[in-house]
């Protein structure tokens, strides 16, 4: 005597978790769907806080006088011929076209918003093997804050850890683990449901 | 020892921070004391600027800064009222969290910020007649005597140490404090990017989904 047993795609799964549609890829997917964009919102506080997404780095040096005399809108400076000339401006509030709001403290790296808005967090790879979670900065500033150091003085600001053994800030890493286990807990809820 | 502040006087205001109140009393490794101390120090300092940010005092039952005068928000804040404690950047930049002698860390402030520290936090009795002379409000970021810091911070210095203790070795057990390591890098002329694998590997998800499914 045989029997035939019809297996739903949920049993399926729980019986094998490693499948490509098993619970291990679902969590993943799940994973994908909301985590990345959650994440990415939380290294942008930090970093409109003036606090670097780096372990360790703590807060972000903070602006130089001269930089700070451009958002006050006491100075101007313009590139002429390829030598930078400081120009007096007008005195107003806040002079900044590009960021009328602008303040000189907290140092958030916002001032027309380029590069901020240039972060992307997104996952890649496949659900079964090789899937991972990135962080880009997709700007000529990134690298130059990043490693090279802006303006004459050469200020390194870290926004990604990109040098050997360094990670991010538990606040960050505590976010990734968080928003993992709500997909395990999401897939978990899925599963159980009859 | 029980964690104590150091206000007395116009040099220095500086919480001590006794981490065997959090469980360092339970490492006894050298090396873990020292991480744990260092991993403690940037954690709380992060968190006291992130809430001095948000306008929310670190300390708990302090609650929320009281907000800025109007005009003063207009000059100086683009009139934003929440006072986040930062108009050029010097108290906070001054402010010191590192780890001190014996299971202490220490967190506050040193030499020329001091006065300034000592009027937004009113401890001393010198600083609260003066603010209340000049109706200057409280924002208080540093811990009197008898306070702690909000269970934000507590719960994380607690996460911190707890990996850290003493236990008996497994043999097949790997200890792995690297939640999220980063794996892959990628640098261009415009462009920098990194990602990280570990956490999604097939035993920790599995760890998870059993976690979870015992949890429902």
């Amino acid at each position: 005597m045989t029997f035939k047993i019809k297996l739903d795609k949920k049993t399926k799964a729980l019986l094998r978790p490693k499948d490509k549609n098993g619970l291990l890829a679902t969590v993943r997917k799940d994973f994908t769907k909301t985590a990345p964009k959650q994440i990415k919102r939380v290294v942008e506080n930090d970093m409109l806080k003036g606090i670097s997404p780096v372990k360790g780095v703590g807060k972000w040096q903070r602006y130089s006088k001269s930089y700070k005399e451009t958002i006050r809108g006491k100075f101007t400076y313009r590139n002429i011929g390829g030598k930078v000339i400081r120009f007096k401006g007008k005195d107003r509030e806040y002079h900044s076209k590009a960021s009328p709001t602008k303040q000189i403290a907290p140092v958030n790296l916002r001032h027309s918003g380029k590069l901020i808005n240039s972060f992307k967090v997104f996952t890649s790879g496949g659900f079964l093997r090789g899937f991972r979670l990135n962080f880009q900065f997709k700007n000529f500033l990134a690298d130059i804050h990043n490693r090279r150091g802006a303006s004459k003085s050469k200020v390194v600001r870290r926004m990604l850890p990109t040098e050997k053994g360094e990670e991010f800030n538990k606040v960050i890493t505590d976010a990734i683990l968080l928003r993992l286990k709500r997909s395990a807990l999401n897939v978990a809820r899925q599963f159980s449901r009859r | 020892m029980a964690s104590r502040t150091d206000a007395t006087n116009e040099t220095l205001l500086m919480h001590l921070l006794d981490l065997d109140n959090y469980g360092l009393s339970d490492v006894t490794d050298p090396a873990k004391i020292t991480k744990a101390k260092r991993d403690v120090s940037s954690f709380v300092k992060n968190e006291m600027l992130r809430s001095m940010s948000d306008g929310i005092s670190p300390v708990k039952g302090e609650g929320r800064f009281p907000i800025l005068d109007p005009d003063y928000a207009k000059e100086h804040k683009a009139g934003r009222r929440r006072s986040d404690l930062e108009l050029e950047g010097d108290l906070k930049d001054s402010l010191i969290v590192e780890p001190s002698s014996g299971s202490f860390i220490r967190a506050g402030h040193q030499g020329a910020q001091v006065p300034k520290a000592h009027g937004h936090n009113q401890i001393i009795e010198k600083a609260k007649n003066w603010a209340k002379e000049i109706k200057f409000p409280k924002r208080r970021y540093i811990p009197d005597d008898k306070q702690v810091f909000i269970d934000k911070i507590t719960n994380g210095i607690r996460e911190i140490i707890e990996p850290l203790k003493d236990r008996p070795i497994d043999d097949t057990e790997e200890l792995d404090d690297d939640i999220f390591a980063v794996s892959s890098l990628r640098e261009t002329e415009d462009l920098i990017e990194v990602g990280g694998a570990n956490i999604f590997d097939d035993d920790v998800i599995e760890s998870l989904l059993a976690q979870a499914f015992n949890d429902l």
